[in-house]
């Protein structure tokens, strides 16, 4: 009985570092491949770098532009998560606790953009895009992943606030407080676990976010880090692995970094995020 | 004096609604107009556009149905559309049913400490976008140097080692597997929040019962996790049909059109071919599958 339960305990954490491996293996092999030079990735793969070549590194952050990536992604992002965020709590808010006429309504055609992906839209969008001037700007690619973010978002916020009871806001109204001042002083720091997983959520995606940079982007200087690494790897027959190699390190480094740190805020806000993909 | 109370209260209450309408509109008008701009207008346009013919330059052609029609006998297109099928069908068969065994694992690991060390490395292929994915697996298929082959090599199988992005019987499996590396971790996740929903009472009755391991997992397990489970069918459901990123980043929907799903067909006739009423005509039909989708897991995740 007791060989038993060894053995049993054998193949189960023989299977659970199996799928470690599987997970991180991928990471660490790029990793270490952007401190090899061509030669070497292509001849031993999988063998450590005999000199660490950190210049592969500052070359692609300085030469191949990724300080410019970089820069154009934080631009990007930040103020994208802040307007999703701010616009998303408020809307909801008012969504959950307030009365008005054509509440339903709004609400379903929020939802209905919820139900919408991407695709669905682009092709009228870059040509409205197009006739408003916002092609090729940052500002353009700010307002639309702000747009396709704010469905998303207002759905979490309000069922968040629907869960608070009505009895606060009585209270705050009967104590003379505006609908805006029960919002900024007693509900949003109510609300603070859902607005961080809309944040990390919101964050990872307008990071992670393609489809939209590469149709609303064109020139080299104002690409965000996936378009960067995409024409970095250009065609399917680009040679200049170490290179490849450290776009991928640069970018991927960071990030797995502050994933380690949060680990817990970062799989709760993106299974929150469970819906929209 | 009490009627005039209440009604002095009753006006007060409308008062207050009304002037709370307004308030509220206030609240809601600046995601309004952003939400208009971005989604809804450009929405209903493709759906408009998607009955004419355009080269996204000309004159507009009005052709009502045509694009519709030519869509479902052109051959890629229903490529595109069976690929986006498998996807679905793999990928609940592998990181889904993955995910599930490996959360039973992990939740039977009672050291909180090891048992979140393994969740962090299992979600870790979550994070990075799929761009970055896409060029990884590009290199594990790489035929010099990629690990793929070199593992067919060591255990003994090196006759199957080819060039698997290169060939058009092996490209949508060896695709769909990367994707299928990002997500079960995911699955994991959800199925292990699950779990520990489950009342241990159950399985301790179980055990009295005289049932073994396989007998709850059937009956006790299994039925416990029904609502994850119908959450990641849609929810598995939505995703393959957006697939586009790892898609355009590992194949561009190659060799021979092998890889296509509609989102990259969609894209290539739309905006390299500027066949923009035919693109418009799949945008509008996987705006309609994706939203059906999400309409029933929406009713799904409520019921919970």
């Amino acid at each position: 009985m007791n060989r038993n339960s060894i053995l049993i305990n054998v193949g189960k954490y023989t299977v659970a570092i199996l799928f470690l491996i599987i997970s991180i293996i991928p990471f660490i092999w790029i990793w270490s491949s952007a401190f090899k030079t061509n030669m070497e990735i292509s001849e031993n793969p999988f063998s450590l770098p005999k000199k660490l070549h950190i210049e592969n590194i500052s070359e692609v952050w300085y030469k191949g532009h990724f300080n410019i990536y970089f820069t154009n992604s934080l631009i990007v992002t930040i103020p994208n998560v802040i307007l999703v965020v701010f616009l998303s709590s408020i809307a909801g808010f008012a969504f959950s606790k307030m009365k008005f006429i054509g509440r339903d309504i709004l609400f379903y055609m929020f939802i209905l953009g919820f139900t919408i992906p991407v695709q669905a839209i682009i092709i009228s969008l870059f040509y409205d895009f197009q006739n408003y001037g916002l092609i090729n700007k940052l500002s353009g690619l700010i307002l639309a992943e702000t747009g396709i973010g704010l469905p998303f978002g207002i759905f979490l916020m309000r069922s968040f606030f629907m869960n608070l009871p009505n009895e606060i806001y009585d209270a705050a109204k009967i104590d003379g407080c505006s609908n805006f001042r029960a919002f900024y002083s007693i509900f949003l720091p109510l609300a603070k676990p859902a607005v961080l997983s809309l944040v990390v959520f919101q964050t990872i995606w307008s990071w992670n976010e393609f489809l939209l940079a590469l149709l609303l982007i064109q020139s080299e200087n104002l690409r965000t880090i996936p378009l960067g690494l995409m024409f970095l790897k250009g065609g399917r027959y680009t040679l200049n692995y170490s290179q490849i190699a450290a776009g991928i390190t640069v970018v991927s480094l960071p990030l797995i970094i502050v994933y380690l740190i949060f680990q817990r805020t970062f799989i709760e806000g993106i299974t929150a995020g469970a819906v929209k993909g | 004096m009490i009627l005039i109370m209440r009604k002095e209260k009753e006006k007060m209450y409308k008062k207050a609604s009304l002037k709370n309408s307004f308030e509220a509109y206030f609240f809601i008008l600046p995601a309004f107009v952003i939400y208009v701009i971005v989604v809804l207008k450009p929405l209903l346009d493709t759906i408009v556009l998607s009955f004419y013919e355009w080269d996204g330059a000309s004159e507009k052609i009005f052709v009502f149905l045509k694009n519709y029609q030519k869509l479902f006998s052109d051959p890629i297109f229903l490529t595109a559309l069976r690929n986006n099928l498998a996807w679905i069908v793999a990928s609940i068969f592998i990181p889904m049913i993955l995910g599930l065994l490996l959360a039973v694992l992990l939740w039977s690991i009672k050291n909180q400490r090891i048992r979140f060390l393994f969740q962090t490395s299992y979600f870790m292929p979550v994070i990075p976008s799929l761009i970055i994915v896409g060029i990884i697996w590009g290199w594990i298929y790489n035929p010099v140097f990629g690990a793929a082959n070199k593992i067919l090599k060591m255990i003994g199988l090196g006759a199957l080692s080819r060039g698997w992005l290169g060939s058009p019987v092996w490209a949508l499996p060896s695709v769909i597997l990367a994707g299928n590396w990002t997500f079960f971790g995911f699955c994991m996740t959800i199925f292990l929040a699950g779990l520990q929903n489950i009342d241990k009472n159950l399985f301790e009755a179980a055990i009295i019962d005289g049932a073994n391991r396989i007998q709850s997992f059937r009956y006790i397990t299994i039925p416990s996790l029904r609502n994850q489970i119908n959450l990641l069918i849609i929810y598995i459901l939505i995703g393959s049909f957006k697939v586009f990123d790892i898609v355009y980043v590992m194949t561009k929907g190659g060799p021979f059109n092998s890889t296509e799903v509609v989102g990259t067909y969609m894209y290539t006739r739309a905006f390299e071919h500027s066949l923009v009423g035919y693109g418009s005509s799949m945008a509008t039909i996987l705006a309609l599958i994706v939203s059906i989708s999400t309409l029933i897991f929406l009713r799904l995740r409520e019921e919970k």
